[in-house]
């Protein structure tokens, strides 16, 4: 073979360009903890990563709205809970009530306690939570119980949040559900307030103390089961979020470690290639730097 | 005794002559396209001498000609045009990789998905005027992302085109100067054979115009001239250049060269123009399904639709139904409904709702419109309903990310295989400066020796001179 030095000098720059690029190559992988930086990089683990950051981005934007159910269901059954204790007083005063031999003082004082239960029994039903009406449906922006309740019959509307691919949980709990209608003219049987209307007009009337226990009595009992069984639905829908939580994070976890795997640099063997290039990076500039000097033109006389 | 003078002078002219090579040789030493050149010696016309036989007179230089081989021009001109290709191409589709500028968090992928969440977001308060701001925000940004992507592509293709005429331009300047040097060789040869370094400067030639464009190449055996063709049709015959124009042909969006005289249109398939023609044609169209704008466009066309359809169909804050979120036309100029302004009746067009509001069977919190919005991230409403707008984005990457990685490749390789070419050809052609000394070194002792025999011829007839003294 006739080799010239013109062919040297440009095969070792063409060596020493291959392996300085090689070497750039992995220390930009190593500086950047990335091993794709343009699609071209790997094309199909870059496609699996977009593929998996657009998973995760969903799975977070899903855990996010668990949250926010979670936050207005806890609010709830705490609000259900203070209801609860005040329906324990109204049912105290109705076992009063019904008790023989009242006084017309002691109705009056007795009815006076009624109304004041059953105003802070109105105010609960306007708890708000950020600026939102608890119990006021779709119309979170309108008070469900004003001073007369009939006056805005509260909303029935479900608020709605997507925890899931195509998995829709609605997370209030109506104020029907809670009080009953509070359509005009208010029924002492579908409407709470209703019933307590007639506890007080059975207090004012001096109805016979057996009414009042058959009647107002039964209808607050039958009341107070009835939250009860919406605090249960409450803490049920409540499990069902913390379910779905959990499966998130496992397969957040699981979709974190697979992109783990296919974007970042594998610390390892990049650091062993960064040695065997730079190796050869400078064999190479040695060789170069020996070979390319040399020609007869320095040893003729 | 006359003869010894005359041969032993042939010698010294010989010895001479081959010097002179080599210093040419030596002082081309690293000139491009150079081949080494060699003084061919023949022994001279002998004198017959009846009967002993035939007397010698000397020598004499019969040629000096350029150590070349043909066959690797021909190799390295084919090679040429598609490294000058792959190079174009893969530079082109780099710039588009770095004009979509993926993965990143600003790329027309991480607009999306936040234009997908701020309408996911907006379900969980849909009356709070700061998550409908940052729908309009999110949109605004998104719209702005096309615009300008499309924008950059315009400048891409605007670029490309100028880069087609500059390569025309080049092509028709090579073209001349070949057609130049045929009329000098055909001159030269008819004179002098050999004319040695003219031959190498159009070897030259050939090799750059070869990546300019896929040319093919025939020498007239007769006069050395040569004469080139694209697709069949000359661009340079004997001492003529049929220039290409530089007012290129539209056929719709299809872009083509025709040459100046004929306006037929040069089938350039390689060589940089060839890539230059594809890439706009293709790769950077903004109709034809391949070009990575039109992807753009559907792209645009399409989440505008599906928006504006589910937009239209739902309720704002005070009840506004039938307003559209997008206007535009496609990826150039769409933008957010300039109703939709920031002020709050603006954000209160923004429809989550899928009931009036204001009516009795619905409210502020229905979010049954922002769900559905916020749904179509998930809707197959793409490539004949098999991909999410982010897949058919991601689709576009993937494409894209695999014809870079192979142009990448086809580089490599292409520059590996024209590097080994070249270096077949320096193997023959190339001057060695150390075997050009070795041989003055031996020209010089044959130019002493021929001295020798002239100063022994002198010394020999000083001799018979003066026999008589």
């Amino acid at each position: 073979m006739r080799i010239t030095s013109q062919m040297m000098v440009s095969r070792s720059l063409r060596d020493v360009a291959q392996n300085l690029n090689r070497l750039g190559s992995v220390q930009r992988d190593l500086s950047t903890g990335r091993r794709i930086h343009r699609p071209s990089d790997d094309p199909a683990s870059a496609a699996r990563a977009e593929t998996i950051k657009t998973n995760l981005a969903q799975q977070a934007q899903y855990a996010k709205n668990i949250q926010a159910a979670g936050e207005t269901l806890a609010l709830t059954d705490t609000t259900l809970g203070s209801v609860t204790d005040t329906m324990m007083r109204l049912r105290q005063l109705a076992v009063q009530g019904s008790n023989g031999g009242l006084l017309q003082a002691d109705r009056e004082a007795l009815k006076r306690e009624v109304l004041e239960v059953k105003e802070s029994l109105r105010n609960l039903g306007n708890t708000q939570a950020n600026g939102r009406y608890l119990f006021g449906g779709v119309k979170t922006q309108t008070e469900p119980y004003p001073s007369d309740v009939t006056l805005s019959p509260a909303d029935t509307g479900r608020l709605t949040l997507e925890i899931g691919p195509e998995l829709v949980l609605d997370y209030n709990v109506t104020g029907e559900a809670v009080f009953g209608s509070t359509a005009a003219p208010l029924s002492a049987t579908n409407s709470l307030f209703g019933v307590i209307d007639e506890f007080v007009g059975f207090l004012e009337t001096g109805t016979s103390s057996q009414v009042v226990s058959n009647v107002s009595l039964k209808k607050i009992s039958d009341w107070m089961d009835r939250i009860g069984a919406v605090r249960a639905e409450v803490g049920s829908k409540q499990n069902r979020l913390s379910f779905a939580q959990a499966r998130l994070e496992d397969l957040q976890a699981n979709l974190e470690t697979t992109l783990d795997e296919i974007q970042n640099t594998d610390i390892a063997q990049a650091s062993v290639r960064l040695n065997q290039y730079e190796a050869a990076f400078r064999a190479s500039l040695a060789v170069g730097g020996r070979a390319i000097p040399m020609s007869l033109v320095d040893f003729l006389r | 005794m006359n003869l010894g003078y005359i041969t032993s002078l042939k010698g010294l002219r010989a010895a001479q002559r081959q010097l002179d090579v080599a210093g040419h040789n030596v002082a081309n030493a690293e000139t491009e396209g150079y081949s080494r050149q060699r003084a061919e010696l023949i022994g001279g016309t002998p004198i017959p001498m009846a009967p002993v036989g035939f007397l010698g007179t000397g020598v004499e230089v019969a040629a000096i000609r350029r150590v070349r081989d043909q066959w690797v021009d021909f190799q390295l001109r084919a090679e040429s045009a598609n490294l000058g290709e792959a190079n174009v191409r893969q530079s082109m589709l780099t710039q588009m990789e770095e004009v979509l500028g993926e993965p990143s968090d600003h790329g027309l992928g991480a607009q999306l998905k936040m234009f997908w969440e701020s309408w996911q977001n907006l379900s969980a308060r849909p009356e709070d005027p700061g998550l409908r701001s940052s729908v309009r925000q999110s949109g605004l940004a998104l719209a702005q992302k096309f615009n300008d992507l499309t924008a950059h592509f315009g400048e891409m293709r605007r670029e490309t085109l100028g880069r087609i005429r500059s390569t025309v331009e080049e092509i028709n300047g090579l073209a001349k100067r070949i057609a130049e040097l045929n009329n000098q060789i055909g001159r030269a040869s008819a004179a002098t054979p050999n004319p040695n370094d003219l031959k190498d400067e159009q070897d030259r030639l050939l090799t750059r115009l070869a990546s300019k464009a896929d040319i093919s190449v025939f020498e007239s055996p007769l006069n050395g001239m040569q004469g080139v063709f694209i697709g069949g049709h000359p661009l340079v015959s004997a001492d003529r250049a049929y220039d290409l124009s530089t007012k290129l042909k539209f056929d719709g969006d299809v872009l083509s060269v025709p040459f100046v005289e004929s306006g037929i249109v040069a089938a350039v398939k390689g060589g940089e123009l060839g890539a230059l023609l594809a890439g706009y044609n293709q790769n950077l169209s903004e109709t034809d399904s391949s070009g990575v704008p039109a992807q753009i466009h559907e792209l645009a066309k399409g989440v505008m639709m599906a928006v504006n359809t589910v937009h239209s169909a739902g309720y704002g804050l005070n009840g506004s139904t039938g307003v559209n979120f997008f206007v535009g036309t496609n990826a150039q100029d769409i933008a957010v409904n300039p109703a939709i302004g920031s002020t709050p009746a603006g954000l209160a067009l923004v429809a989550a709702a899928g009931q009036n509001p204001l009516g009795g069977s619905s409210g502020p919190a229905d979010n049954s419109s922002a769900r559905a919005l916020a749904a179509l991230r998930r809707s197959l409403s793409f490539g004949s309903g098999t991909l999410t707008p982010e897949g058919f984005y991601q689709e576009t990457l993937t494409q894209l990310g695999f014809e870079t990685l192979a142009a990448k490749r086809r580089v490599q390789t292409q520059d590996v295989l024209v590097e080994s070419i070249k270096e077949r050809q320096a193997m023959v052609s190339q001057v060695s400066v150390d075997e050009e000394m070795a041989n003055v070194v031996r020209f010089q002792k044959a130019y002493a020796a021929s001295a020798r025999i002239f100063s022994t011829v002198e010394d020999m007839l000083d001799v018979l001179v003066n026999l008589g003294r």
